[in-house]
Order: structure tokens, then C-alpha cells, then sequence
């Protein structure tokens, strides 16, 4: 099969490569942060009632 | 840490693009027995590599979970989780690739190729996995039973790609892409490749290990807030 | 006590239990036959299944093997046997092999009574040597009773219990069945020489499989069976 026929064979692969690399890099950072905050927060409400 | 992670990811993702460039731009044009020009072959610059990493992450979570039923440290019950889900997605990747490009070649979707196979039976094997962990309430069984799985289906592995052998395969050959014949610039570009999704995959399970641990830091503060 | 002893004591403890209620063999020995009810129904117009007859006994005699690895475990956690027996001074993988070799030996008496009547049934004959077909047979029960007696403990203590089983046991005994097949229906259709080569594979694959599995759920099953 030559370029033009297998062209966009080729480009679907290596694009589906690099949209789920990204996606789970940007997936799990987003999560990572979600998590960051919840735990900010969570700890500030842990000192507050411990200093009551 | 988090640092870490970026700069590994930004190195990962420049070999990556490197690896692309001479796949493309230098290695010269895969020729089939018949002396026909493959294009499609370039997927394999990919392929491979991911297919590699993803056995490789697979092997990662065996030795991890040997290490938490040694230690009894959730640090490697993590780690190990973050190696199979990672081999997890590269499998996925694999078995994406192989798919077009045996479109791509062969004018079919799906064909029962040994490789393919082999792939879809570790995929299954490992979604089972999944399901194992999320069946478990008690923290420490669930990484027990973690661990021994991923050491079975670790071994399981090569036993089913033999097995696969065993089963008559209807396609040929078509080239190989590992033999002598390969060229200085194609092999370049595999091993560039190659480096590239092993220290990007690095990245990436830092990164999941990073929410996995901060994940049951939430849970042990929720519990002291709630007691 | 000695291992021997204890593994004894277990198999016939499990083997006075099964006497007394015939429900498991009776079951399996029922779901055999419906399997192949099914079997004619699909395959009827072909009249001669004798080319992938050994293929379809396997799958007849997988998912028959799910219903007496779940009934072995399920019986003892329900009436809290399972805390028993981990009181009892018997040692931990004597434990597995007394219920390992329990549930090998009901797997061997059903596929003693489903086999000849499976032959009757289809009109088939096993071409080449009877013995070996006996082993091959063996060996594959070996390698189903070993990976399904260490899957079933775990599956037990999740909160999917007998629905996970075969989630996880059939994929990790997919290599198991691939060498069940290929060496069962060679061995049914009499062939030989460079034909017969691919069962020889399958029989080393049987035999190192078993091996391979006997010694990690060995050195596995302390994790599984609880602290």
C-alpha cells in the first residue's frame, strides 16, 4: 500500500498515540490537583478545630 | 517531586517528537519481499515502543507487588497499582495501532494475528484486575490480593504468547521489523522512540503514583475528621 | 501432623461432604450435558464435529471447572469452615493442596462420565493413543485446579464473590486451554508426525504450566488466605 492510501491509516495511529498520552497526563494532573486542594483544605479545618 | 515529573515529561515528549522526525523525515521507506514500498510501516516506529513499555509496566507491578507482600509498605501496593494501569494504557495503545495497521495492510479490522491475540487475552487478563481491586473494601486484603494477581498474570504473560504460537496462523510474515536487515537510521529511529516512551512512561508513573498516595492521605484525614 | 496427613484429612473431609450431598458433582455432571445439548444445537448441520471436538470439550469442561471451584470455597465461607480450618494447626499451603487436589479429583470423576458419553453422544473416536489423551487430560486438570484453587480463595473474600471467579480465572487459564485444545484435538484425530508437532509443544506447555503454577501459589497462598 502506498502513501496516499495508508496515510491516514498512519496518521490515525500515531494521533490516537498522542491523545491518550496527553489526555492521561491531563487527566491524573487534574485529579492530582482536585485531591491537592481537598487535602489544603481539609487540613486547615483539622488545625482550626484543633485549636478550639 | 512535581517538578520531576514535568521535566521528565517535557524530555519524554521532545525524544518522542524526535523519534517521529526520523521515522519520517530519515529512515528510509520499508520495502516489502516483492519490492513494494510500505508505508503503513511507520506505525511500527510507535508500536513497537509503546508495546514494549507496556510489558515492560506489566513486569513493573509483578516486581512491586513481590516487594509490598515482603515489606507489607503501601508505598509499593501504589506503586505497583500505577505500573499495571500504565501497562494498562500502552496496552491499549497497542492494540490500537495493531488494529489500523492490519487495516491498514491486510484491508481487515480484526484478524486472530498471535500477537494481537496475545494482547487481547493480557487486556483481559488485566481488566480483571481492576475489577479485583475494586471488589475489595479492606485496604489490606485489596493490596494483597493486588499484588498476588499481578505476580500470576505477570507469569501468565509469556505462557499465553507461547501458547498463541501453538494455534495455526493463517498470515505471513510480512516483513520483520527486529532482524538484521533493518537500516542504521530505522533502528535510530526505534531506539529514540524507544527512549522516549520508556522515560515518558517514567513520567507518568510518578505521576499516578503521586495521586495515589495523596488520594489516601485525603482518606486517612477524612477518617480523623470524621472520628 | 505431617503434610501428607493434613492434606489427607482436608481431601477427605471435602470428599465425605460431597458424598453426603452429591451436589456438586450432580451439578456439574448436569451442566456438562446441557453444554452439550447446546453444542448439537449449534453444530448440528455440520453432522461431523470430529475436526474441533477436543476444542469444544474444553470449553464444556472450563466453565463446568468455575461451578465446583466456586462451590469448594463458597460452602466453606458460608459456614464459616474457612476460620476453622485457618484455626486448625494445618499449615497454610497444606490448605491449598488439600483443596487444590479436592477439587482435582472432582473434576476428574465428572469428565470420567462425561468424556465416554460425550464419545457416544457425537460418534467420535480418539484416533491416537489413549493413554496419552488420559494424561494430556491430567495435566490440564492439574493446571485448572491449581490457578482456579488460588483465584477462588481470593474471589471469595471480595465483594463480587463467586461473579469474579470467572472474570479473573478465565483469562489466566487461557494458555491452559489454547494447549488443552490444540493437544486434545490432535490426539482425537490421530495425527502424526510433523502434523502432530504442535501437540508436543502443547504437552510441554501443559506440563511446565503446571509447574510453574503449583510453586507460586505454593509460595502465594499465605497472602491470599488471610493474615
Amino acid at each position: 500500500m502506498g502513501i496516499k492510501e495508508a496515510l491516514p491509516y498512519v496518521v490515525g495511529a500515531y494521533m490516537g498515540i498522542w491523545v491518550v498520552l496527553l489526555g492521561y497526563v491531563f487527566i491524573m494532573n487534574n485529579r492530582l490537583s482536585g485531591v491537592k486542594k481537598e487535602l489544603g483544605a481539609l487540613s486547615e479545618a483539622l488545625e482550626k478545630r484543633s485549636r478550639k | 517531586m512535581k517538578k520531576a515529573i514535568t521535566a521528565l515529561l517535557f524530555a519524554g515528549g521532545a525524544l518522542l517528537l524526535t523519534g517521529l522526525a526520523l521515522a519520517f523525515l530519515v529512515a528510509p521507506m520499508a520495502v516489502n519481499q516483492k519490492g513494494v514500498e510500505i508505508f503503513s510501516q511507520k506505525i511500527f516506529y510507535f508500536h513497537v515502543p509503546v508495546s514494549e513499555t507496556s510489558l515492560l509496566a506489566f513486569v513493573l507491578g509483578a516486581v512491586f507487588g513481590a516487594m509490598f507482600l515482603v515489606n507489607k509498605n503501601p508505598k509499593y501496593d501504589f506503586l505497583s497499582l500505577a505500573a499495571v494501569e500504565i501497562g494498562f494504557v500502552f496496552g491499549l495503545l497497542v492494540e490500537w495501532t495493531g488494529v489500523i495497521w492490519t487495516r491498514a495492510e491486510w484491508g481487515v479490522w480484526w484478524t486472530w494475528e498471535p500477537r494481537l491475540t496475545s494482547y487481547f487475552i493480557l487486556m483481559l487478563m488485566y481488566a480483571g484486575y481492576f475489577v479485583l481491586r475494586s471488589s475489595v473494601n479492606e485496604e489490606s486484603a485489596k493490596a494483597r490480593f493486588s499484588a498476588v494477581y499481578s505476580i500470576v498474570a505477570a507469569v501468565n504473560a509469556p505462557l499465553t504468547f507461547f501458547a498463541i504460537r501453538l494455534i495455526p496462523s493463517v498470515h505471513p510474515v510480512v516483513f520483520d521489523s527486529s532482524g538484521a536487515h533493518m537500516e542504521a537510521s530505522m533502528l535510530a529511529a526505534f531506539l529514540v522512540s524507544m527512549s522516549g516512551m520508556l522515560i515518558f512512561s517514567t513520567a507518568l508513573l510518578l505521576l499516578r503514583y503521586q495521586l495515589q498516595t495523596a488520594r489516601e492521605e485525603l482518606d486517612y484525614l477524612k477518617n480523623e475528621f470524621g472520628g | 501432623m505431617p503434610a501428607g496427613r493434613q492434606i489427607a484429612a482436608i481431601i477427605k473431609k471435602d470428599i465425605i461432604a460431597e458424598l453426603r450431598t452429591k451436589e456438586m458433582v450432580v451439578s456439574m455432571l448436569l451442566f456438562i450435558l446441557l453444554i452439550m445439548v447446546a453444542f448439537r444445537s449449534a453444530f448440528g448441520e455440520l453432522g461431523d464435529i470430529s475436526d474441533f471436538a477436543g476444542g469444544l470439550l474444553w470449553i464444556a469442561f472450563l466453565f463446568t471447572s468455575l461451578l465446583g471451584l466456586n462451590r469448594s470455597f463458597v460452602h466453606e465461607k458460608d459456614e464459616s469452615c474457612l476460620e476453622g480450618l485457618l484455626l486448625s494447626p494445618v499449615d497454610r499451603p497444606n490448605i491449598f493442596f488439600g483443596k487444590m487436589l479436592g477439587n482435582l479429583i472432582f473434576l476428574s470423576a465428572v469428565e470420567l462420565v462425561a468424556i465416554p458419553l460425550y464419545i457416544a453422544l457425537f460418534n467420535l473416536t480418539i484416533k491416537g493413543s489413549i493413554p496419552l489423551f488420559i494424561a494430556a487430560v491430567l495435566l490440564s486438570n492439574i493446571g485448572i485446579c491449581t490457578i482456579g484453587t488460588l483465584l477462588s480463595t481470593i474471589s471469595i473474600n471480595t465483594k463480587l464473590r463467586d461473579m469474579l471467579l470467572p472474570l479473573i480465572f478465565l483469562p489466566l487459564s487461557s494458555p491452559l486451554l489454547i494447549a488443552a485444545v490444540v493437544t486434545t484435538n490432535k490426539i482425537m484425530n490421530g495425527a502424526a508426525g510433523q502434523a502432530f508437532e504442535p501437540a508436543v509443544g502443547a504437552i510441554k506447555l501443559l506440563l511446565a504450566y503446571d509447574i510453574i503454577f503449583l510453586l507460586l501459589a505454593y509460595a502465594l497462598y499465605d497472602f491470599v488466605i488471610g493474615e
